[in-house]
């Protein structure tokens, strides 16, 4: 069977009938016959209609599906005409609008997704561009002919798929591409930067954000050291704006969330943290955790409390004690009487205990500890007297 | 000490001493506790310190005068002196000397024994607490209006006493009296000093103290031998032994020079950290991540391991994080953390 010619553009009009590649085709119709069916399979089907060309589709999918298997086990099969003709095919299929979401408010971690229509094509496309990127065969100084800063681009705002499959492909190309690409890698990280500040400082929405950070991820693991200063302004000018885009009040649910997360991302950062580096941020640090453990809002308070359950933070604190103790101290006093949450008061008791059972430098220190604590009884007190007359 | 030839201010201190001195011998405890248990089925010194340790952390929430705890702590040597309990008892069995203890020290406000139960972690009950009390109280012979003479009795006294012949200002410039309170605590929280009696121990204290203080003076002061006899006629007015003196002196230093050398606190109690199930679920966010980008080098190529390229790209390998030598999580994807310590 051969090829039957295709009037492009003209999806109901498609009747092209399917025709292996074998191994009895000769290497040069090899390449004529894999741009054809690459061609074929440029023709978008409308899947929001599933009763619409059902025959067609199902050609469609075989053929892709025999193009993956081309691309994975053929040898010598990515010359350099067929570069163009797959990206153009990629293009045809993968680069499209998105339809505006359902649900305003999905919330990627919580909502369940509305899917892609079109996904059993697109699978195959993407499983396809996949292969063609990972194939011993691929080139990327051809490659990158075909592969530049505008694909890149369509490539990036796909990424608001509400398709989290979609996205877990998306995310794995982008990697590859990445990886190959060293003359894009700059473009990629400017441009992520840009989706990232938009998210942060205009629409607080943006589907894709977890799998561009995975990414990131796997991009920060091979930073070199010392770190660029390009690296360390991305830290602080994206990394850490993107912990509050939801600006909302303090005892908002979903900030309180963010709040405790934080707290264990910086529970995950101290574990790692040189003694010397502790000691430079341990001032702002303490004075923060203090705020947390005096929070209303049980979970911060919770969180932030529960770092003293950390061996190697612990360390960190009997070093420093003379500096940390008069931080934590007052906020500790104040809750041990007066929050009313009975966890939260239990915690601090083991907070206490914890720093009764410290091995400080000086051990005057300890009866420090004894007397600030009565102090801060007295100061209770008398705060608690001032109040009274100030009323009178 | 001759009572004729004491000066009138101490007259009354005197008499309160002796008083205290006559007393003290009820309330000295014989404990006989081992070192090491071979089965886990006896009382050790550990366990005892580390009980006694509790308790002072107890006295620190509960803003109580010190005097709770040298009860307290009397209460329980007193009874294990007389009982041979299990070890898993030995949680009920202080706090219930607390609790006692605080009944028995003038103003204080017993702390409310549910509380008492979730903050102090014994693992009984209330009612377990008060069958507890109930049971000590009988076997001791607690009255409310009969409080132990313990060690910080006499420390006070010896205090008062030392003060008011301190003419010239050397003991008040040698010793502190907080930091001999402090002291003392730590002393009451070694099992190596619990048969001594109270008179010893204050007085071995006040001594090593002074010792201490006026080692440190860069000039010999000469009331130093005034202040020395002074302590050795109250030694010999609470007749205690030159051979008994010298054993408690030999705990004492001890004592002082571990606390002085900063080791770490032996018996540290295996605190609780009851989290609630909400902040359990998100204790460490990158317990939920699964790594499935192998890492890009900054200046080079990606190499894909070549069983990536075959394989359908959704069983990848894990990428570990492992530049830093102090890092010891586990990259997994799962729900809970495994954080929570001890029974919901």
């Amino acid at each position: 069977m051969h090829v039957v010619g295709i009037e492009s553009g003209v999806s109901d009009a498609v009747t092209f009938v399917f025709c292996p590649v074998t191994v009895d085709v000769p290497a040069a119709e090899q390449e004529e016959l894999f741009i054809r069916k690459l061609r074929q399979c440029s023709i978008v089907f409308d899947f929001m209609d599933p009763m619409s060309d059902l025959k067609g589709k199902e050609i469609k999918r075989a053929t892709l599906h025999e193009l993956v298997d081309y691309v994975t086990t053929g040898r010598g099969v990515l010359t350099e005409p067929v570069y163009p003709e797959i990206i153009k095919m990629i293009s045809a299929n993968l680069f499209r609008t998105l339809p505006p979401s359902e649900n305003p408010d999905f919330d990627p971690e919580e909502d369940d997704p509305t899917l892609e229509a079109a996904w059993p094509h697109l699978t195959l496309v993407y499983e396809l561009f996949l292969r063609f990127l990972e194939s011993i065969d691929f080139q990327p100084t051809i490659g990158k002919k075909v592969i530049d800063q505008k694909f890149v681009l369509q490539l990036l705002d796909l990424f608001d798929s509400e398709d989290p499959r979609e996205r877990d492909f998306l995310k794995t190309v982008l990697h590859r591409i990445y990886g190959k690409f060293l003359g894009l890698r700059a473009f990629i990280r400017k441009q992520i930067n840009n989706i990232f500040l938009r998210f942060v400082y205009e629409t607080e929405h943006f589907n894709g954000v977890g799998e561009l950070l995975e990414i990131l991820g796997s991009i920060i693991n091979g930073f070199a050291l010392p770190l660029k200063v390009e690296h360390k302004q991305f830290l602080v000018k994206v990394l850490i704006p993107l912990h509050k885009v939801k600006c909302l009040s303090l005892y908002h649910a979903q900030l309180a969330y963010c709040v405790v997360m934080f707290l264990g991302e910086v529970e995950e950062i101290l574990d790692v943290i040189e003694p010397a580096q502790f000691t430079k941020i341990q001032e702002p640090l303490f004075r923060q955790l203090a705020k947390c453990v005096s929070s209303p809002h049980f979970q911060v308070a919770e969180r932030a409390l529960y770092f003293w359950n950390n061996e190697y933070i612990m360390s960190l604190i009997e070093e420093n004690n003379q500096v940390i103790m008069p931080i934590m101290f007052p906020a500790l006093y104040r809750i041990s009487k007066e929050h009313w949450n009975q966890t939260i008061v239990a915690l601090v008791y083991n907070v206490l205990k914890t720093f009764m059972e410290m091995n400080s430098k000086e051990k005057k220190k300890e009866k420090e500890r004894e007397e600030m604590w009565k102090k801060l009884q007295e100061l209770e007190i008398s705060n608690k007297l001032k109040e009274a007359n100030s009323k009178k | 000490m001759n009572n004729a030839m004491l000066p009138e201010a101490l007259k009354p201190l005197v008499a309160e001493l002796q008083e205290a001195l006559a007393l003290e011998h009820k309330f000295v405890p014989n404990l006989q506790l081992i070192s090491v248990s071979q089965e886990g089925g006896d009382i050790t010194n550990g366990i005892r310190d580390g009980s006694a340790h509790v308790l002072r952390c107890l006295k620190v929430w509960y803003d109580l005068p010190a005097d709770v705890l040298f009860t307290a702590i009397n209460y329980m040597d007193c009874f294990l002196t007389k009982m041979r309990v299990k070890p898993k008892f030995m949680a009920c069995i202080s706090v219930a000397c607390f609790q006692l203890a605080c009944t028995v020290v003038p103003g204080v406000t017993v702390p409310d024994a549910t509380d008492l139960v979730s903050i102090s972690q014994c693992k009984c009950s209330a009612s377990d607490l008060a069958r507890m009390q109930s049971i000590i109280s009988s076997k001791l012979g607690i009255h409310p209006d009969r409080p132990p003479i313990t060690s910080a009795t006499l420390l006070r006294l010896y205090h008062k006493l030392f003060t008011a012949v301190d003419a010239s200002g050397l003991y008040s410039s040698v010793v502190e009296e907080s930091s001999l309170h402090q002291h003392l605590e730590i002393i009451a929280c070694d099992t190596s000093c619990a048969n001594f009696r109270p008179s010893e121990i204050a007085l071995v204290l006040i001594c090593s103290q002074m010792d201490l203080g006026v080692a440190r003076l860069s000039t010999p002061h000469p009331m130093i031998t005034t202040l020395m006899t002074f302590a050795t006629n109250l030694q010999h007015l609470c007749k205690i032994t030159e051979s008994n003196f010298y054993r408690c002196h030999e705990a004492v230093l001890c004592i002082m020079q571990r606390y002085h050398a900063q080791v770490q606190m032996p018996y540290r109690q295996r605190l609780v950290w009851r989290l609630s199930q909400r902040t359990l679920q998100y204790l460490r966010p990158t317990d939920k991540l699964t790594m499935t980008l192998p890492t890009i080098d900054e200046h080079g190529q990606l190499q894909l391991p070549v069983c990536a390229r075959n394989k359908p790209r959704m069983t990848e390998e894990w990428e570990y994080l492992r530049k830093y030598k102090k890092l010891e999580r586990r990259w997994r994807c799962v729900g809970m953390s495994t954080k929570y310590l001890g029974p919901p």
